[in-house]
């Protein structure tokens, strides 16, 4: 909030009032030196609201301890508004020098990566996907970035297509993470519990939220034939168009690498989540005995899982939604949206569809060959050991562990083993080392200014006096000082 | 006349695909001095697979059930996208390679998840060892593509790999080329669970990765993932062999004969290595993939420059 209204007071200084459009009038006004605090402010103002690395600490808990649906909300849509003011200031700016672009290309990098490590080491349901938005909040910034660098190396096709990524996958973001907050909030109603550990076997006793759960889950991972899949190609687009112009932009190629790591950890984290929370045999009595939700909650959840369903298929849909935005903030209204990005939404449409059919005819094959096939069923396979019980499955932890083993020092979390038991413990660097500690300094100071609150009225009315006088004090000889 | 051609290709990658780990255990037991099960072993496999009845879990849902359809389907729309003749592919538009990959990745979501819903502390040791080894696999995969798709000027697998004037000039960049094939080869190693990340032919659950996963699925179920297995051994054949080859491959009957002969140098490769290697400690495969991944970065770096 306080870099917003720096932000503000920067800006108008130069102009008349505080409307958009004089604001729009006086950007070229701008010295050089306010320019960079305005673009720096806007990272960090809109940064913190956003959520991102390192400036997330405040979002995981945040939107865990909201209820579902308003949580579905915060990381939906509200966080989204911090995206929204970082686009408004680069509009009224009219694009930003291209150290900005690499920065947020890096800082979205690093929310991305540090997001899904984080994810990884939660066995809070909702954590785990409070530290999901972080790193999806990192690959609209990898989009935003790459716009914000092809607007500042004057390559039209690579900003156009940056841009638009970022802007579906802020779009389809808030779709899939909905769908994923609504399974968790039936989850926690009808199992009292948000530990993942306590949790399993959920998909027989709740078909409904399964459902909805595994197309959001498929969705927010980016596989086809659903709508993540759709911006993250475009992401892929941008940073691949971006190594077809000359000089140092084509170095943003190397984002590639990085969006590949955050997919497939992405995948490793729901793979877990869905795996552990819905698949297997229940943990505790708890999930033996939860059941669906009534109707009112499971047409929300089909409703935005159709919706996935929908833009994934069409993705010419969701590119025309964005289109002419991201035409806008890439300075290029005039030029026609890149023919190839639209052949390449009618082609996924292809692939989405040849996928479906081709799945539900080998369905069908298989139902007809095993039509008149013995079917059996036996045990679960545990080496002949026929008395295998839910606790013997592999838990949430164990199933995280050797990635977090390989790649938690990066983000300070760590497996802590003994010889029964193992466990992973996640220190968020940022919250855990420096904001906690801070804060705590800050009260434990705070105290020494208790002596002047004692709780009587007319103390603070002197208080008031006071202060009062030092202002008429200074507006009297303040100018002669 | 294009067409039949690119369809050909598809029908003979779908036949041929299962010679591949055929001929790789019979050159592995050629060179260890037994005699080996023959080439065709794998259709012999299947085909009595798809005969019989299957087994549940009591534990499992519909998931168990759906996903080897869904990988098979996933693999083969992978294949679609790959220009099996040397020239095109049936469909292409820049960045399918993101698709490519993509279409892996449902398969393997499939597949883990089905593993986790059969409850098995042996399975999810397995989906867990499996998420994690391609975590360390899917960048270095898009680094050996990003590469292909600096040197083609575009990024469709059928500019990368097929007929393409950009890449008919690339003695200069055939150093970075090399690079990225054989990174792509070792990532391949890790990718379709050979040795040395693991070991096809073991029989201990607790030091299986890929092999556990599958554990519980039988009949045709079981049929559908192996087969769906040799494809994506297929799939990195063709990529491997043909971004070796500048310009593209040989038109017509030629470039089909390209297909075979992939096959059997991917057969033939995996074969050799698994005679002469061990397979490496868990803990010591990140080490791998990470390396062979450099090594594509390194010659993405080379044609970046």
């Amino acid at each position: 909030m306080l870099a917003l209204f720096a932000l503000c007071a920067t800006w108008t200084v130069s102009a008349p009032d505080w409307s958009f459009a004089s604001l729009a009038a006086a950007a070229p006004a701008l010295s050089p030196a306010s320019g960079v605090a305005v673009l720096a402010l806007a990272l960090v103002g809109f940064g913190f609201k956003a959520g991102l690395v390192p400036l997330h600490f405040w979002l995981p808990p945040a939107h865990a301890a909201a209820p579902s649906h308003v949580s579905a909300l915060m990381s939906g849509i509200v966080i989204k508004t911090g995206i929204y003011g970082m686009l408004r200031v680069l509009l009224l700016l009219g694009g930003a020098p291209a150290w900005w672009g690499w920065l947020v290309l890096s800082l979205g990098v690093v929310s991305g990566v540090l997001g899904v490590l984080w994810a990884l080491a939660q066995h809070d349901v909702k954590r785990l996907l409070a530290y999901h938005s972080v790193e999806n909040i990192g690959i609209i910034l990898m989009g935003i970035g790459v716009g914000a660098l092809g607007v500042a190396y004057h390559a039209p096709v690579v900003a156009v297509v940056g841009f638009s990524g970022g802007l579906l996958h802020t779009v389809n973001h808030a779709l899939f993470k909905s769908l994923l907050f609504l399974g968790a909030g039936a989850v926690y109603r009808a199992t009292g519990t948000r530990n993942m550990e306590e949790l399993g076997g959920l998909a027989r006793r709740m078909p409904w939220t399964w459902l909805g759960f595994v197309i959001g889950a498929a969705a927010i991972v980016g596989l086809p034939p659903l709508n993540g899949f759709v911006s993250e190609w475009l992401v892929y687009q941008g940073l691949f168009t971006s190594s077809r112009s000359s000089g140092v932009l084509r170095l943003a190629l190397l984002g590639v690498p990085a969006l590949a790591l955050i997919g497939a950890l992405a995948l490793a984290c729901f793979a877990k989540l869905a795996g552990v929370v819905f698949l297997g045999t229940p943990r505790s009595n708890a999930a033996a005995g939860a059941k669906d939700g009534g109707v009112g909650a499971r047409i929300p959840a089909l409703v935005v899982a159709a919706a996935c369903l929908l833009l994934g298929v069409l993705p010419v849909l969701g590119i025309s939604l964005v289109n002419a935005a991201s035409r806008e903030l890439a300075g290029a209204s005039r030029l026609p949206f890149p023919d190839s990005v639209v052949a390449g939404g009618r082609a996924i449409s292809l692939v989405a569809l040849v996928t479906i059919a081709l799945s539900t005819l080998f369905w069908l094959a298989r139902r007809a060959l095993l039509a008149r096939r013995l079917t059996r069923h036996e045990e679960t396979w545990a080496c002949g050991y026929d008395a295998a019980t839910s606790r013997m499955q592999y838990t949430a932890s164990s199933f995280a562990a050797p990635l977090l083993g390989i790649f938690g020092g990066l983000g300070g979390v760590r497996v802590e083993r003994t010889t029964t038991s193992l466990r992973t413990r996640s220190v968020d660097p940022v919250l855990d080392t420096v904001a906690l500690p801070l804060w705590s300094r800050l009260r434990h100071s705070a105290l020494r200014l208790r002596a002047i609150q004692q709780g009587r009225l007319h103390f603070y009315l002197l208080y008031v006096m006071a202060a009062l006088l030092v202002l008429l004090g200074y507006l009297a000889f303040g100018s002669r000082l | 006349m294009i067409w039949p051609t690119r369809w050909s290709a598809l029908a003979l990658f779908l036949l041929l695909a299962p010679t591949i780990p055929g001929v790789a255990n019979r050159t592995k037991a050629i060179l260890t001095g037994r005699r080996g099960a023959p080439v065709w072993q794998l259709y012999a496999d299947l085909w009595k697979l798809v005969r019989r009845g299957v087994v549940y879990s009591t534990t499992t849902t519909d998931v168990f059930r759906v996903a080897p359809v869904a990988i098979l389907a996933a693999t083969i729309v992978a294949a679609v996208l790959l220009p099996l003749d040397g020239q095109t592919s049936i469909l292409h538009f820049s960045g399918d390679a993101v698709a490519f990959a993509s279409l892996l990745a449902l398969g393997r979501f499939a597949l883990v998840l089905a593993a986790l819903d059969t409850g098995s502390s042996f399975e999810g040791m397995g989906a867990s060892r499996e998420v994690a080894f391609a975590s360390l696999v899917e960048p270095g995969l898009f680094v050996s593509l990003a590469a292909l798709g600096v040197v083609a000027h575009d990024f469709s697998l059928s500019t990368m790999l097929g007929e393409n004037d950009a890449r008919a000039a690339t003695a200069a960049v055939m150093p970075s080329l090399v690079m990225v094939a054989i990174s792509l080869f070792a990532l391949t190693l890790a990718e379709c669970s050979r040795v040395p990340v693991d070991d096809p032919a073991t029989h201990l659950e607790l030091t299986m990765v890929h092999e556990v996963i599958v554990l519980d699925h039988s009949g045709p179920d079981l049929a559908a993932i192996l087969y769906a297995s040799a494809l994506k051994l297929g799939l990195f054949a063709v990529i491997i062999l043909n971004l070796l080859i500048p310009g593209g491959g040989p038109r017509g009957v030629a470039g089909l004969a390209l297909l075979p002969g992939s096959f059997l140098v991917l057969g033939l490769a995996i074969g050799i290595v698994e005679s002469v290697t061990a397979r490496l400690r868990m803990s010591k495969v990140p080490l791998y993939i990470a390396g062979s991944s450099a090594l594509a970065l390194f010659g993405l770096i080379l044609v970046l420059r």
